[in-house]
């Protein structure tokens, strides 16, 4: 298996009324190839700014990330936003649509819009096909006309994973896509993520949820922009084991002071 | 507490705030400016014509002693008639006049008289407004005619008339009621009175006009001595009555109503801005609304909170404004003072303090019917942000996966515009009126400064005129002027055909006899190609054509008959065809080629140059330089003779228009678009999730905002072109225009100022979009 991200010395510091808050200190890590990885630990403990600055959605103070090969420090606005265009995928907790799009329309618009980038050799056609597959995956396909407002939050949610997978991304980065859903919902879009890893993408995701982290390959445990542990977990292969790794993982994170 | 909520209000949204308070401000400036203005000139013109004592009738005939007695048995059978004052003057013409090197020639159009300085009616003032005093030697010039030479005190003119020769030193330059608005085209020039009985005693005797000034007894009604004096055989080379004086001074109130126009614009912009702003701040802040209803808060309460921002901000842009507007009016009034008293009064100021007191509190009356949603809203729905769960239409217009070229940032533009076309409402009302305030003027502007326009003056169209003489001459000298002309243009080898307008008197009698009203009549040699409202050019003796004023005033069609007696003989006329002027207050009748006048007023030549058009600019030029005695002038220099003063000023409004129009569209795409991107923010922050770039954010920002202004100025220009031309049409009408068409300048009106305003837009947008970078991704969690 070779690495798709790796984080060394990773560090981000924002200045508040110039007081310094350094919200990641030297984190190093490594994702490998069709990994699926959580990253958990208490508010305020730096999660979400760790998934977005190794996805170059924000700039790091120091320290060093790789995607995919490629050194993000020090590429500019126009080549990060190439790279989260045709590399990347997002998935967040809030699911945010453009109100004047169909749900369907909105799945579709990042793919229309990386075939104006250079190399490109797909065509809409291709795209609105790829779109109806994936729609098919997550069994809404039916919703395809529909306005964003006429869905439910896990039915949103779903269009969103599809919308984050229309270019074929490399890796996945998930801040708490089960945040905002109730139980059932919450069970469908896990289950998906885990059926597109095992399809061979790599996730990162934020949760505050051991159910949910209890189903991915390898725990993070981050306090205070740290990472404190690192838990291996292994393949998860079905929801016969998922009881015995969420009581393995609980203890750990007992441990870890959670 | 509400110090605080305030406090924080103003520094939070910045922007918005700001642009409210330049509004208010430009408003208040302009509304205070513009009353003032209107009421100043109305006052001014009334008490300068009744301190320069201007007579109720004043009229100038030949000066000899048949007419002197005529007058004089008139007068002592009127008991209309208070007092009568008569006074010798000398016609001058422009060519007699030698100015200094630099200064530019008086126009030919221009008729001049030489005077003694009048004692007892229609007064003139020197600069500082006491009466006027001239010297021996000296001469005082009218302020119209300073302005148009550039002559200045101490500069010396020449007079040459017949028999003498003499030199005058200008003294100064004077304020004239009687003659000094840019609409008479004759005007005085005063001499001491031993200079003019010398010059008096050397010129030939047909050189000297008599004007007689009659003042009316207390309760003769308006036009009472006009009507009287129409009924005798005198015959006047020239008529005013006091309302004419009046009314001669229309341009400056034009101007005046012109800027009270624009502030009533402005006032219009910033009430949708108000609206604008206060719904939106509502939308912001349904949460905050709700939680104070929670807590117990009445309905008042809250509308409080935001009135005192919005009593804030109005009082403090009235108070800036007030005094914003004094430079102002001082500046758009200085003109004006050059040639009328401006008296100073406190007046003009209180009412500008009282038009900015109402604007302000229209303002806020504005404000709190804005708040009514305040008290629809309950309590939930102000915490659930008014949104009931329910949708029951689809928003959706354009479908991004049927398109197979719309680029993805012009289907989200495009889908914006088309399917929230309500929420633009500010911006395209803005963009429509501002399009429509400022292609109206330019289309006036345009109109009357077309070639074609001299038409309205009575005068065909030619390439070229020659100078305008104004005397009293048999027709036969103004044939053998003609063939003189013809002469000096073949001996030059010009293709030019010429032709001649002139003018007589005419008078109309009424069907029973009783009325009656002197009329200039025109007749052009060779005939000249016409516009006719109605009918054709008369063709026979006894035909004639009337102006559509005429027409409406004495219910005359094409077809009817009508009296005139023109040359002391009275004939019934057959009417056939009717026009419109803009001279003598739109009455003037036009013979036919068989009808010949004995006596001419006044005349002018013309020629059509037989040569390409792209020639005859430089042919015109020529002429010009080749035969300067004979003042050839364009078309456009001729239209500049006439309404010169009146476009300047015009263009000065058109410049102040424009700038204030481009500041106001600034201000409002501005506003616009970072309220647009605070809203959107989530949906920003997504797209850039999704791998847009800030670049590509603001393309689709830039191309809403374009579709929406190329709609709007689309709008505003056909709104513009219709309004305006029916707008200007009653202004027209005061002068005897009664069917205005605008005249399009097309590359102005659709290509070059609606690109001045989408530059303008585009530059806002670009200006406003920074915010889009700073977006983060965790601005989707904002609420």
């Amino acid at each position: 298996m070779s690495a798709v991200l790796e984080v060394r010395n990773l560090c981000k510091t924002y200045i508040v009324n110039k007081a310094q808050n350094h919200v990641l200190r030297n984190i190093s890590f490594t994702l490998e190839q069709g990994e699926f990885v959580s990253v958990m630990g208490p508010s305020g403990s730096g999660k979400s700014t760790l998934l977005y600055t190794v996805s170059g959605m924000d700039r790091s103070t120091a320290g060093e990330v790789i995607f995919d090969r490629q050194k993000l420090d020090g590429l500019g606005d126009k080549q990060m936003a190439e790279i989260r265009l045709t590399q990347m995928g997002f998935i967040f907790q809030q699911m945010v649509m453009l109100g004047n799009l169909s749900v369907y329309d909105n799945i579709i618009l990042a793919g229309y819009q990386s075939l104006r980038s250079k190399g490109s050799t797909r065509t809409r056609t291709q795209v609105n096909e790829h779109a109806d597959r994936l729609m098919r995956k997550l069994n809404i396909i039916d919703l395809a006309g529909h306005d964003i407002t006429e869905v439910s939050g896990g039915q949103l949610q779903r269009a969103c994973i599809c919308r984050s997978l229309i270019n074929e991304p490399t890796m996945l980065f998930a801040d708490e896509p089960t945040g905002a859903l109730n139980s059932q919902a919450a069970k469908e879009v896990l289950e998906e993520l885990c059926r597109i890893n095992r399809e061979g993408t790599s996730i990162m995701m934020v949760t505050h949820d051991a159910k949910v982290a209890a189903q991915t390959d390898k725990v993070l445990y981050m306090l205070d922009g740290n990472i404190q542990g690192e838990f291996q977990l292994g393949k998860y292969t079905g929801e016969t084991e998922l009881r015995e790794r969420e009581r393995r993982l609980n203890e750990w994170l007992m441990a870890m002071g959670w | 507490m509400f110090l605080k909520i305030l406090k924080k209000d103003l520094q939070r949204k910045k922007t918005m705030n700001l642009v409210l308070l330049v509004l208010v401000i430009l408003a208040s400036t302009l509304v205070a400016s513009g009353t003032n203005l209107l009421y100043t000139t109305s006052t001014a013109i009334n008490s300068f014509i009744d301190k320069s004592n201007v007579a109720d009738l004043i009229i100038t005939t030949a000066d000899n002693p048949e007419t002197g007695s005529a007058i004089s048995a008139w007068t002592e059978g009127q008991q209309n008639i208070q007092a009568v004052y008569s006074q010798q003057l000398i016609n001058v013409l422009a060519k007699q006049i030698g100015l200094p090197e630099g200064r530019k020639a008086i126009s030919t159009n221009v008729g001049l008289l030489l005077s003694t300085v009048p004692e007892k009616v229609n007064l003139v003032f020197n600069e500082h407004n006491s009466s006027l005093t001239v010297k021996p030697g000296e001469i005082a010039l009218p302020v119209s005619i300073g302005n148009a030479t550039g002559l200045q005190t101490g500069d010396v003119m020449e007079l040459r008339l017949a028999g003498v020769t003499r030199t005058f030193t200008v003294s100064g330059f004077f304020k004239d009621a009687y003659l000094g608005s840019d609409l008479l085209t004759i005007k005085r020039m005063i001499i001491s009175a031993e200079d003019f009985t010398s010059i008096r005693d050397a010129v030939a005797s047909e050189s000297l006009t008599k004007l007689w000034s009659f003042v009316a007894a207390a309760g003769t009604p308006g036009g009472g001595l006009s009507t009287a004096l129409s009924k005798t055989d005198i015959p006047v080379s020239f008529e005013i009555d006091k309302s004419l004086v009046n009314a001669s001074f229309l341009t400056d109130r034009i101007i005046a109503a012109l800027i009270v126009a624009i502030s009533l614009f402005l006032i219009c912009i910033a009430f949708l801005t108000l609206r604008f702003t206060i719904v939106s701040t509502l939308q912001d802040e349904y949460r905050s609304i709700g939680i104070m209803k929670a807590i117990g808060f009445n309905n008042f309460s809250i509308k409080r909170l935001y009135l005192v921002k919005y009593l804030v901000l109005a009082s403090a842009g009235g108070v800036v404004g007030l005094f914003l507007q004094m430079p102002l009016t001082q500046a758009m009034s200085s003109s004006i003072s050059q040639y009328i008293i401006v008296p100073d009064s406190f007046a003009g100021d209180a009412v500008a303090a009282g038009s900015v007191a109402v604007t302000v509190v229209i303002i806020l009356l504005f404000c709190l019917q804005c708040m009514r949603a305040i008290s629809k809203a309950s309590a939930i729905d102000a915490i659930r942000l008014g949104h009931t769960g329910e949708r029951f239409g689809k928003s959706r217009v354009i479908r991004l996966h049927r398109s197979r070229i719309l680029p993805p940032t012009v289907a989200l533009a495009l889908g914006d515009v088309l399917g929230k076309l309500r929420s633009y409402t500010t911006l395209i009302v803005t963009v429509v009126l501002s399009t429509a305030v400022m292609i109206i003027p330019i289309n006036l502007i345009h109109t009357i400064s077309t070639p074609s326009f001299i038409q309205y003056f009575g005068t065909a169209p030619a390439d070229f005129y020659t100078k305008s003489e104004i005397a009293d001459v048999p027709l036969s000298v103004v044939h053998q002027e003609m063939e003189r002309l013809k002469q000096v243009f073949q001996e030059h080898d010009y293709p030019a055909a010429l032709s001649v307008d002139y003018t007589f008197v005419t008078k109309y009698i009424s069907d029973d006899g009783e009325d009656s009203r002197n009329i200039g009549g025109i007749k052009s040699e060779p005939a000249a190609e016409h516009l006719y409202l109605e009918g054709v050019s008369p063709q026979l003796a006894n035909e004639i054509a009337i102006t559509s004023i005429m027409s409406e005033n004495y219910d005359k069609q094409p077809g009817d008959s009508i009296v005139f007696e023109i040359d002391g003989k009275r004939s019934t006329f057959l009417i056939t065809g009717i026009f419109q002027t803009i001279s003598n207050e739109g009455y003037m009748v036009r013979v036919s080629q068989e009808y010949v006048p004995q006596t001419v007023t006044s005349y002018q030549f013309g020629g059509t140059l037989e040569a390409p058009a792209k020639e005859k600019p430089a042919l015109i030029a020529q002429m010009k330089q080749e035969l300067s005695e004979l003042e050839i002038k364009s078309g456009e220099d001729m239209l500049s003779v006439v309404i010169g003063g009146f476009m300047g000023r015009l263009q000065s409004v058109k410049a102040l228009l424009i700038g204030i129009v481009c500041l106001i569209v600034f201000f409002i795409a501005s506003l616009f678009v970072r309220l647009l991107i605070a809203k959107e923010v989530r949906g920003i922050a997504v797209m850039k999730s999704l791998g847009f770039t800030s670049g590509q954010i603001r393309h689709w920002q830039m191309l809403r905002i374009l579709f929406l202004m190329i709609g709007s100025l689309a709008v505003g220009v056909v709104a513009a072109n219709l309004l305006g031309e029916r707008m200007f049409a009653v202004i027209f009408r005061m002068f005897g225009i009664t069917h205005l068409e605008f005249a399009i300048a097309p590359l102005e009106v659709y290509l070059l100022y609606p690109a001045l305003l989408l530059t303008v837009v585009v530059l806002a947008v670009y200006s406003s979009c920074g915010q889009i970078k700073r977006v983060q991704v965790w601005n989707m969690n904002m609420e």
